[in-house]
């Protein structure tokens, strides 16, 4: 096992509620939870996945982290320091060390600047590199994730689905951060060209020793990237452990149930199916107790009155559930 | 020999855009047995989609059906007039698509939906004769009241959705499509179309916007459906695990093309198209460890100006000389298994 010191970023107890209501003269109605108590710890150079259905509050946590939403309460360590302390001006400062990539490389890119402007932004913003020594840095990194120099002076639209990923990569690795928090990367792509984004992202996480968030509602995806598997429900975490641990000998009846449901492309395999009965409820007024207890196969008395806390069931494996104790 | 449903011959669909001419379908043939579950596979823009649409004739400007047959029960839907055409859409053919919130009206209720289809194929007159007798006793109608029609159509609406195993159909029969959750949409949307008992349902990605939990849900509905109505499938999905899962027979599409056609086990155990083996490498499995992926180099050709010869050729490892000149056809090279390709000239 990897020592205390090798965590690159520690969550403590993080919430994030979002007020419901509350304009104007109307009174606050409640609030939706989408984080409610959630405590990561991502070690320096791994993959760390976050899996859960849509809903489940993974984009919230990772925008969280980044402070791109301010959290309600929590504390959020990076390289041990505590971000939720730090100004604007230092948080902006930090941001240089964690970049995010997100879902829709169709909406994160300017459709009005070419891609040399959106690749050097960061490099600009931050008063980093201009002029040629700009326009040599970008190329680098559009090299870097198999682009080329006659990609400079396009436009986004100009560029499939797969290779408006790699810019918004390369975008993320301008400021040579240590940490990504990648958002559901893939989901856009087409099969044949998520592989070829997995294992970019695989090498260059070899090659700069990248800690990568990545947030994901596709298990298959999950089980060939990631060291690590957060499994959240509800604005909650529900399991933790290796992949290799958690896909072998998932815990948690929710855990079991999702991984369950995937179809699997193998016309040969028998499987067990646990078929899950009704849908996610709302995250705005959350079962009491065990938020999945009204879904559960395995449902007891207590699970409806008391929340269960994540612990370590066997070493390395944590599970918040009843079941367990 | 099982008994062909459809059948669908050398179909060539053009759309006419201002950039140019996208050959979306080029020369698609494939047939599909009475009672199976047929599966189209293939990446965005392949033309799945165009496929199905062009089966309930549903292609609209500025696309065109240019050649080719579509048999369906002996009969080529592609020189029936649209009054025959509305006639077959619904009651023998029906469709559920991807985004239920596009295909339904936000303005009706789900039961209004569901009623329109019914009313618009069914003669319930028979049974509304007989609610008629039965329970408002009037034994000397000659014709039921419209009070009598409406609760037989009702009646029929709330069967389709027992059907679908929705919960509460008489809650959600009065109920606005926002109202309901994704999961319950789509469900809703299968109600409409197994309402009339076709005979070919077409799933087009119908599962692709749910979660994998719902989604499991939807797939075992769907097969349970199947047996209890026996009606004939065409599931149409990017998913190879929902393939492998629910569907006889499957068509790989490339391109606008054919690439393979045969078994599903068979697919999965011994793939020949050059392109199919490259698919199924580069899907990470949930069940084994350590795969590296083989990404299929390039990306989808532009319709617009698609490569000469054998569409897949500058993406595909094996491609020879002949593959740049001259177009492979589909062709049988072992029982009931179809492969257009050069390697098996």
């Amino acid at each position: 096992m990897k020592s205390g010191e090798d965590v690159i970023l520690r969550v403590v107890n993080l919430k994030k509620y979002f007020p419901l209501g509350g304009w104007f003269f109307k009174r606050r109605s409640g609030y939706v939870k989408a984080v409610d108590g959630v405590d990561l710890e991502i070690y320096r150079g791994e993959t760390a996945a976050l899996v859960g259905e849509s809903g489940c509050g993974k984009t919230t946590l990772g925008r969280t982290i980044l402070r791109l939403i301010e959290p309600t309460s929590g504390e959020i360590y990076f390289e041990g320091v505590n971000l939720l302390k730090l100004s604007k001006g230092e948080m902006r400062k930090m941001r240089m060390n964690m970049q995010l990539v997100q879902q829709d490389p169709q909406s994160a890119l300017d459709p009005r600047m070419t891609v040399k402007a959106s690749v050097g932004e960061p490099l600009v913003v931050h008063g980093i590199a201009r002029g040629r020594e700009l326009r040599r840095r970008v190329l680098h990194l559009l090299r870097r994730v198999g682009l080329g120099e006659e990609h400079m002076n396009r436009f986004p639209q100009e560029f499939s689905g797969g290779q408006r990923q790699r810019i918004c990569i390369a975008r993320a690795l301008a400021l040579n951060p240590k940490f990504i928090v990648l958002d559901e990367p893939t989901s856009s792509l087409d099969v044949s060209v998520q592989a070829q984004i997995l294992n970019l992202l695989k090498d260059l996480q070899r090659d700069l020793g990248l800690t990568y968030l990545f947030i994901s509602h596709n298990l298959s995806v999950v089980r060939y990237i990631s060291d690590h598997v957060y499994v959240m429900y509800l604005g909650n975490i529900v399991e933790k452990a290796e992949t290799r641990e958690i896909f072998k000998n998932p815990l948690h009846p929710y855990t079991r149930t999702l991984f369950s449901a995937v179809p699997i492309p193998d016309p040969n395999l028998k499987r067990k199916r646990l078929s899950i009965k009704g849908e996610v409820p709302s995250a705005i007024d959350p079962p009491p107790g065990c938020r999945f207890h009204p879904r559960c196969p395995e449902a007891m008395e207590v699970c409806s009155r008391v929340k269960p806390e994540l612990r370590e069931v066997e070493p390395g494996h944590q599970v918040a559930c009843h079941l367990y104790r | 020999m099982p008994e062909v449903l459809l059948r669908v011959k050398n179909l060539r669909v053009n759309f006419y855009t201002y950039a140019g001419v996208v050959k979306a379908l080029d020369g698609v043939s494939f047939e599909i047995y009475k009672g199976e579950a047929f599966g189209l596979v293939g990446e965005t823009g392949c033309g799945k989609s165009v496929t199905a649409a062009s089966i309930l004739r549903l292609v609209d400007k500025p696309g065109r059906i240019v050649d080719g047959e579509i048999i369906f029960e002996g009969e080529d839907l592609l020189k029936k007039s649209e009054r025959e055409m509305r006639e077959i859409r619904g009651s023998k053919i029906a469709i559920v698509f991807q985004d239920p919130m596009t295909y339904l009206n936000p303005v009706l209720t789900i039961g209004d939906q569901i009623a329109e289809t019914i009313r618009e194929h069914q003669d319930l007159t028979v049974e509304a004769l007989e609610i008629e007798r039965n329970e408002y006793h009037n034994t000397s109608a000659e014709k039921p009241s419209k009070k009598a029609l409406r609760e037989a159509v009702l009646r029929r609406v709330e069967e389709a959705l027992k059907m679908v195993r929705m919960p509460d159909p008489r809650v959600v029969i009065d109920q606005y499509p926002h109202e309901l959750s994704g999961g319950m949409r789509q469900r809703a949307m299968i109600a409409m179309a197994i309402s009339c008992n076709p005979k070919f349902l077409i799933l087009d990605e119908a599962t692709t916007f749910l979660d994998v939990t719902i989604q499991r849900q939807i797939l075992e509905l769907v097969k349970d459906l199947k047996d209890r109505l026996g009606c004939t499938l065409m599931i149409i999905t990017h998913d190879m695990g929902i393939i492998a899962e629910t569907c006889d027979r499957v068509a790989v599409m490339y391109a606008g093309t054919i690439a393979e056609c045969a078994e599903t086990k068979r697919i999965f155990s011994k793939p020949l198209h050059p392109y199919t083996r490259g698919l199924l490498d580069a899907i990470p499995l949930p069940t084994e460890d350590v795969k590296v992926l083989k990404p299929i180099p390039g990306f989808v050709p532009n319709l617009i100006n698609p490569p000469p010869g054998c569409r897949f050729h500058p993406r595909c490892p094996e491609a020879m000389e002949v593959c740049s000149r001259v177009k492979p056809e589909l062709r049988e090279v072992e029982p009931g298994h179809q492969v257009a390709c050069h390697l098996y000239g």
